[in-house]
């Protein structure tokens, strides 16, 4: 939560494009998170996330003059990684390994998982490890639009709208994507659910 | 943030929750911003050329590549069409229309210019020849012999 006195995006994206580079900084800090988390589960491999986060904010430093304020820096910036990542993805289609970083321990107490799990066999412990890989894997066999829906909607929780807006597409078109890629999903991870 | 979701998927949605708590390795964020910093300055000696900025449009915006690609093809079509339109040599019919008529063995020469004048046939030039004398088929020779006929008034004393 930023605090009351912090300047808006608006007013950073203002003076980085008047010349001061620390405004900057500061947009930096406010997205790097969600920007890294966005091409980390479009990756599943942190080292590549961490390259194309980087990039996606040098672009995003570069073409700063070109953003208009005809949305909001935050669908801009996240507009800027979602294509950096989609056009990495094409271009590296022979895949890499995966690199998965570590659950953190928080998920314990995560209601949507402990629903998730409860109806679990007492004989079949779920193993986390295990069910993180299948989840991973299960991603990464859908296409990229349809990975970035659910990457953007089901697990950073954007709506359909800031998705539309993002991907530069309707609303129907994130719907359907999102309907497909989960009926994919539950056939991939049908020993799950 | 999130909306309704189907509750066909509510489990797949639970379970994706696993994603939310994948974080990088302690203090990866804390040096983020120098890392940046740190590219942002390698950044201008790696400028990609025409050639990789134009693929990475194209890239970023199919639409725009589709747009360009048939534009291209119109204007490629339009130049191949112009081209074989000048080489191509005048057509059967074209000939016939363009050849002169020829009027008591003069062709008759458009005026191509201001000025022109056209050339007189070759036989203008050349000396007149005698033209042979055409005999009618019914004549006898002994009509072209200069001879009064023969007087058979009698003149004589006698």
């Amino acid at each position: 939560m930023l605090p009351p006195d912090a300047p808006s995006d608006e007013e950073l994206v203002h003076r980085t494009q008047e010349g001061d580079p620390s405004a900057y900084d500061e947009l930096v800090k406010r997205y790097m998170e969600r920007i890294y988390a966005l091409t980390y589960h479009m990756t599943s491999n942190h080292e590549v996330a961490s390259d194309l986060a980087q990039e996606a904010f040098i672009k995003g430093y570069k073409y700063i003059h070109k953003f208009k304020g005809d949305s909001s820096f935050y669908t801009w910036i996240y507009r800027v990684a979602v294509n950096h990542t989609i056009n990495h993805l094409k271009r590296n289609r022979s895949g890499y390994h995966v690199s998965l970083n570590d659950v953190d321990a928080g998920i314990e107490n995560d209601p949507d998982f402990i629903e998730a799990t409860k109806s679990d066999p007492p004989t079949r412990k779920v193993s986390l490890n295990e069910l993180q890989n299948a989840l991973n894997e299960a991603i990464q066999r859908l296409s990229e639009p349809h990975r970035m829906v659910v990457t953007l909607h089901d697990v950073e929780g954007l709506s359909h709208g800031e998705i539309a807006k993002i991907m530069k597409c309707s609303e129907g078109t994130v719907r359907s994507r999102l309907f497909y890629a989960r009926q994919q999903l539950q056939k991939l991870l049908k020993g799950w659910l | 943030m999130s909306e309704q979701i189907d509750p066909e998927f509510e489990k797949l949605r639970r379970l994706l929750a696993v994603k939310r708590h994948e974080r990088p390795p302690a203090n990866y964020f804390e040096n983020f911003l120098d890392e940046f910093h740190r590219r942002q300055r390698t950044e201008p000696l790696r400028k990609p050329g025409w050639w990789e900025q134009l693929t990475e449009l194209f890239r970023a915006e199919p639409l725009l590549a589709a747009r360009y690609a048939l534009g291209s093809a119109i204007v490629l079509m339009l130049c191949l069409n112009v081209y074989l339109l000048v080489r191509t040599p005048p057509t059967g019919r074209t000939e016939l229309a363009t050849i002169p008529p020829v009027t008591n063995g003069m062709i008759a020469v458009a005026k191509t210019g201001p000025g022109f004048q056209p050339m007189p046939p070759p036989g203008a030039f050349a000396e007149p020849r005698p033209q042979p004398v055409l005999v009618a088929s019914n004549n006898f020779i002994l009509d072209r012999v200069n001879a009064a006929p023969v007087n058979y008034d009698p003149t004589g004393d006698f």
